[in-house]
């Protein structure tokens, strides 16, 4: 009779630990840091880091949106624009149409899960790839925003600064409201992901989809849920940004979820589907941070950021179809 | 009438999109007379070349069932290493165009390595791409602009046949890549890879090998189109390229490529190109808001891959 | 004295676990058909893959030789070039190219070192070759458009155009109606002509009577019998298929059955992508409490499809399904699990398992209610749940906690049986529930189903080892492409009567 003799679990091997995103990605990071630090002494100060943990909203909460896309084995390529439009649509309606503040909040947020409504539409009900719809999503949105702000940066001020002043209270430790909002969302969503059946679903769904079919797992409704949800996240995306810059402009968010889909793989969400944690999320979007912040201060410009990230998304991308092969191939070994 | 549409469908497959496309001028037409006038109609052919050739690398890489969406900033890169290496670092005009060119066919080249060697998904590699080749752009001399040299005006300005001469290279080649995709082994095995590629393998073809063609062809155009792109306005510019990955895309979809790989061809991706930029001219013609073309091409693009899911979802006779 | 045009001899291929094939030999001379027939799992599809070169030759013992001469293969392709053309079962063509490039892409330019291709040409001589083998199709056509019927022939065709001295086809009728698979026979029998040496595989006793030359049986991965067409007794033939020692104990059962439970009729599922072709067609049959019903028949019959359906995975163009006396309505897996319904899939590495995950993780997933407290997932209710199964399963691992892709396939498949009896269904499908296990564990298994119908579950079996089936079940429904070909009780129920109902051919041969 067949058995196995080795009953250890294949999770944990060295090789492994070493490859896993996190640490290939956290080790040069901090050569970085160090780096920075040597060069700019005012990099690891408390008021640097409380800067860096402040500006981290915006791709944080894209990022949780797209990692649970990602969980399930889809993308979101429209996160970023979302938050265009729903910013636009959150300016336009406090400032131009003179709704009050809750109406205003509800109608963005209403606009945000119509997004992600219309791209679980067209990738569960039409089966379409979902990097082509959320490429076609994606420009929708932004032509939306300049068709409806033509171009014009709207002053938020012309309704009321409160937003504005809201956003730079400083209620503990040098941290802003919508830091402490990412961070419950980031925590909410680590215990649903943990914790809750959903979150058993969503992994279900990414690592074996058919299979959890026979789970009895609805896959698209857990799908597109997920999808919805980052069209929320896009919306909060949309009114933070508003609230940050007391603007509501068609010239931000095209181009975010890029760091957000680095975030999601920095912090070991796997582009196959069915691996992540929002702590993870949460770690990636970190050190996405502080690498903009690093850069930076090194003098790097805007451009030279995007391609080094570019570079990274393509490193963490293959250290993840690495591991996986090398995990791939235990497994066949011990199974045997 | 039902037997003669599908005949003609069957010899040429876009022609439900060539009737669209004629019903859709005429109507523009009847509202707005200049619409077909010949100075609109020269403007709009000499903007298209330069998006249609990255279009046709585009629609290589589907046809095998991948995907490059990085070639338009790749195309705008290599117009900034092209107007560098001229302008700034004096080399000849060959050289620099060779250089220009060459840019691209490493990116090519890399993807090639990235997807088919380590097995990585082509949209997650070539979006990272897109972003390595977008920010070089505006590295090269800071992302200045670089004027060429006032003579090759003389070029880029000559109205042969009323367009450039920049449109008929680029017809020229779809005409040889229409030629390969249907008169070459070559052509044939790409087809074969993307429609079945179990089946492909044991028929002796290397898919492998096919699939990096078709990755590297894609450079290859891309880093043509955005040296061509250069030429056409004496002088490179760091923004060019951005979205062109869209147009081209949805261009390839319209025109009968399927992202499963294996259809459509050449003459198809023209009209389909064809098709986007006379909906951006459309929307110029009538007034509408430039600010809607972008959603008009998405809203298409969506519309296009509907049509090819259901068409390839229908059952087989029994 | 003809000679052998391919012979394979003493081929011994070896899985962890079990013997395929067992010194298996077979001999075709050149202008005979023979067939190869045997019960699923014999070996059939073994043999057929150490000839045509997809299992390359160190990975078996034996020797193949070809007109005398021995040769190795590394991949198919070798295998294609040594004369060896083969048609695989399933539909495999280019769908979105033509007649004329899907028989002759490896060889677009008729040999010619040139790299254009030239239409006209191209046609002419695929028209040609056609004529030749008597196959009808348009050079020109289509291939997305062709009817399955047309399809298969162009895979032949296919084979046929590398000019092989061998021709294998595997079970190349299965997906065909009655007229297709008389132009089939054409076909095959103007090849015979020809000189081609013919392996035609099958389970159909009417095509093996009707079609061939001689005959091969196997059985358990060994030779069980050959037969020349003189000879040919159907009763000895099916005997041979089936005739094995009982070497398995199988557990014994008071068997208490109560009233109906499940019923279904009118089921139909449709061909996922051949237009009024069925795989499923107009069946009826019920379940009672503590009965636990074979669903008997061949690989192919149906029996997974009718099961899939039932359970909301497939879509069912007809069917009423009536549980407990009153109709429900189940389109979609949730809805059968909510109505009692557990399903035990035949892969499980598809549709089995998620093999990153826990033994218990994979357990809990399919009644995640259970274990909760609140909105939450309880981490004590959920490794008491597991536990349960764990026990009553007796998975061997060193706990709950362990990886499942470290399992052996045994313990595995014990974990989705696990998996399925977790969500408490009252009715259980098991299909192929001891596929590739090994007889320990699968003893353990028979167990487990017999607590199943003691504790008054209504279980269905599919399995294809008679032996298993005959003394696992009180009642049997033996399916025959797609169709109830018959019910039997206990009693009547002999290898016999099932295989003669399982082979019945509802398609006319000639």
């Amino acid at each position: 009779m067949k058995r196995n003799s080795n009953s250890k679990s294949t999770g944990t091997s060295f090789l492994e630990i070493i490859l896993s995103p996190e640490v290939s990605i956290l080790v040069p990071l901090l050569i970085l840091v160090a780096i920075t630090t040597a060069k700019n002494p005012n990099f690891l100060t408390i008021k640097n880091i409380q800067v860096i943990l402040r500006n981290l909203v915006f791709i944080g909460t894209l990022a949780i949106g797209q990692s649970l896309v990602i969980m399930c084995g889809d993308i979101d390529l429209s996160i970023g624009t979302n938050s265009t439009l729903t910013g636009v649509f959150f300016g336009v309606a406090l400032v131009w149409w003179g709704l009050g503040f809750i109406p205003s909040l509800l109608l963005t947020i209403f606009i945000g899960l119509f997004i992600g409504g219309v791209n679980a539409f067209f990738t569960n009900v039409c089966k379409i790839n979902s990097w082509i719809v959320t490429m076609a999503t994606k420009y929708m949105c932004v032509g939306m925003a300049t068709v409806i702000t033509k171009g014009y940066i709207i002053p938020i001020k012309d309704w009321s600064n409160a937003l504005y002043e809201w956003s730079r209270l400083r209620p503990l430790g040098g941290l802003s409201w919508p830091f402490f909002l990412f961070f419950g969302l980031i925590v909410i969503g680590e215990i649903a992901i943990r914790f809750t059946p959903i979150g058993r679903k969503i992994h279900a769904v990414g690592l074996n989809a058919n299979a959890a079919v026979l789970d009895g797992i609805n896959v698209p409704k857990v799908k597109a849920m997920c999808q919805i949800t980052a069209g929320l996240m896009g919306a909060i995306c949309g009114i933070l940004q508003v609230a940050n810059t007391n603007t509501a402009t068609n010239a931000i968010g095209e181009g975010n979820e890029f760091p957000a889909v680095i975030s999601a793989v920095i912090g070991g969400v796997s582009n196959t589907g069915g691996k992540g944690t929002m702590l993870g999320v949460l770690l990636g979007v970190i050190m996405y941070q502080t690498l903009k912040n690093c850069l930076q201060l090194m003098g790097a410009n805007n451009n030279l950021q995007l391609v080094l990230l570019g570079l990274i998304l393509i490193l963490a991308v293959y250290v993840d179809v690495l591991k996986g092969k090398i995990s791939s191939r235990a497994r066949k070994a011990v199974a045997k | 009438m039902r037997k003669a549409i599908s005949k003609i469908s069957a010899k040429v497959p876009e022609f439900g999109i060539i009737i669209a496309l004629a019903v859709l001028m005429i109507l523009t037409q009847i509202m707005n007379s200049n619409f077909l006038s010949a100075a609109n109609m020269t403007a709009l052919l000499k903007s298209i070349p330069f998006v249609a050739l990255v279009s046709l690398g585009s629609s290589l890489c589907l046809t095998v069932a991948s995907l490059d969406i990085a070639c338009g900033r790749i195309a705008g890169l290599c117009g900034m290493v092209f107007g560098f290496t001229l302008t700034i670092m004096h080399l000849s005009l060959p050289v620099a165009i060779l250089l220009g060119v060459a840019t691209g066919l490493i990116f090519g080249i890399f993807h090639a390595l990235m997807v088919v060697g380590a097995g990585i998904n082509a949209f997650v590699v070539t979006m990272g791409t897109l972003y390595v080749a977008g920010g070089c752009r505006y590295l090269i001399n800071h992302g200045d602009p670089m004027n060429l040299p006032a003579y090759y005006r003389n070029f880029s300005q000559a109205s042969p046949l009323g367009v450039s001469w920049l449109f008929w290279i680029v017809v020229l080649i779809y005409i040889i890549v229409g030629f390969v995709e249907a008169r070459t082994v070559f052509g044939r095995r790409l087809y074969a890879v993307g429609s079945n590629s179990e089946v492909a393998k044991l028929q002796g073809i290397n898919v492998k090998f096919m699939r990096s063609c078709a990755l590297i062809l894609s450079g290859l155009f891309s880093g043509m189109a955005g040296v061509m792109a250069t030429i056409d306005i004496n002088s490179s510019q760091a923004a060019t390229g951005t979205g062109w990955e869209f147009k081209a895309i949805a261009g390839c979809f319209i025109g009968g490529t399927s992202l499963s790989g294996g259809s459509g061809r050449a003459f198809g991706v023209a009209i389909g190109v064809f098709f986007v930029f006379i909906l951006d001219n459309i929307i110029n013609m009538m007034k509408i808001s430039n600010y809607w073309s972008d959603v008009f091409t998405g809203a298409v693009l969506l519309l296009s891959v509907l049509f090819d899911v259901y068409r390839k979802s229908r059952k087989i006779k029994a | 004295m003809k000679q052998y045009m391919i012979e394979a001899i003493d081929i011994t291929k070896i899985f962890p676990g079990t013997v395929a094939n067992d010194h298996v030999s077979l001999k075709v001379k050149a202008g005979e058909i023979m067939g190869l027939v045997g019960e699923n799992g014999a070996g059939k599809s073994t043999i057929l893959k150490c000839l045509n070169g997809v299992y390359p030759h160190d990975t078996f013992d034996g020797k193949i030789l070809i007109e005398g001469k021995e040769v190795h293969f590394k991949n198919p392709l070798e295998a294609m070039h040594a004369g060896i053309g083969y048609v695989p079962q399933e539909v495999n063509v280019l769908p979105d190219l033509n007649v004329a490039e899907n028989i002759y892409m490896f060889d677009l330019t008729n040999g010619k070192k040139t790299i254009f291709v030239n239409p006209k040409e191209l046609y002419k001589r695929t028209e040609e070759f056609l004529k030749e083998a008597a196959i009808d199709l348009d050079p020109q056509a289509d291939v997305r458009k062709l009817s399955v019927g047309q399809q298969q022939m162009l895979m032949i065709a296919r084979a046929l155009a590398e000019n092989p001295k061998i021709l294998i086809l595997d079970e190349p009728t299965t997906s065909l109606s009655s007229s297709d698979v008389q132009s089939l026979f054409r076909v095959v029998r103007s090849l015979k002509e020809k000189g081609l040496a013919i392996l035609f595989v099958t389970h159909k006793m009417d095509e093996i009577l009707e079609l061939t030359d001689s005959l091969t049986v196997m059985r358990d991965g060994k030779n069980a019998g050959f037969y020349e067409r003189a000879d040919y007794d159907q009763d000895k033939i099916i005997r041979d298929m089936i005739g094995r020692e009982l070497s398995v104990m199988y557990p014994t059962r008071d068997v208490e059955i109560g009233e109906e439970k499940f019923r279904v009729e009118h089921l139909s599922v449709p061909h996922p992508y051949i237009l009024n072709r069925f795989l499923v067609e107009d069946v009826n049959f019920s379940v009672r409490k503590g009965e636990v019903v074979a669903l008997a028949g061949l690989v192919g019959a149906g029996r997974s499809e009718i099961v899939m359906s039932l359970f909301g995975v497939l879509p069912k163009s007809s069917g009423n399904i009536y549980i407990d006396g009153q109709q429900v309505s189940i389109n979609n897996p949730q809805a059968a699990m909510d109505h009692g319904i557990g399903l035990v899939t035949e892969d499980r590495k598809k549709y089995g398992l998620h093999f990153s995950w826990s033994i218990k993780k994979n357990i809990t997933i399919s009644k995640l209610k259970k274990i909760m407290t609140g909105p939450f997932i309880s981490g004590r209710k959920e490794t008491e749940a597991a536990q349960k199964y764990y026990d009553a399963m007796r998975v061997k691992a060193t706990s709950p906690k362990e990886l499942v892709d470290a399992l052996s396939g045994g313990n595995q498949q014990k974990v989705v049986i696990a998996r399925t009896l977790n969500a408490e269904p009252d009715i259980v499908f098991l299909d192929e529930p001891t596929k590739g296990i090994d007889v320990g564990a699968k003893a353990e298994i028979y167990e487990i189903i017999n607590d199943m119908a003691k504790e008054g579950k209504s279980v269905i079996f599919i399995s294809s080892e008679l032996p298993e089936l005959m003394a696992m079940c009180d009642r049997f429904v033996v399916i025959a492409e797609g169709k109830v070909a018959g019910e039997l009780t206990k009693e009547e129920a002999t290898e016999d009567s099932i295989m003669a109902l399982a082979t019945k051919t509802f398609k006319s041969v000639s």
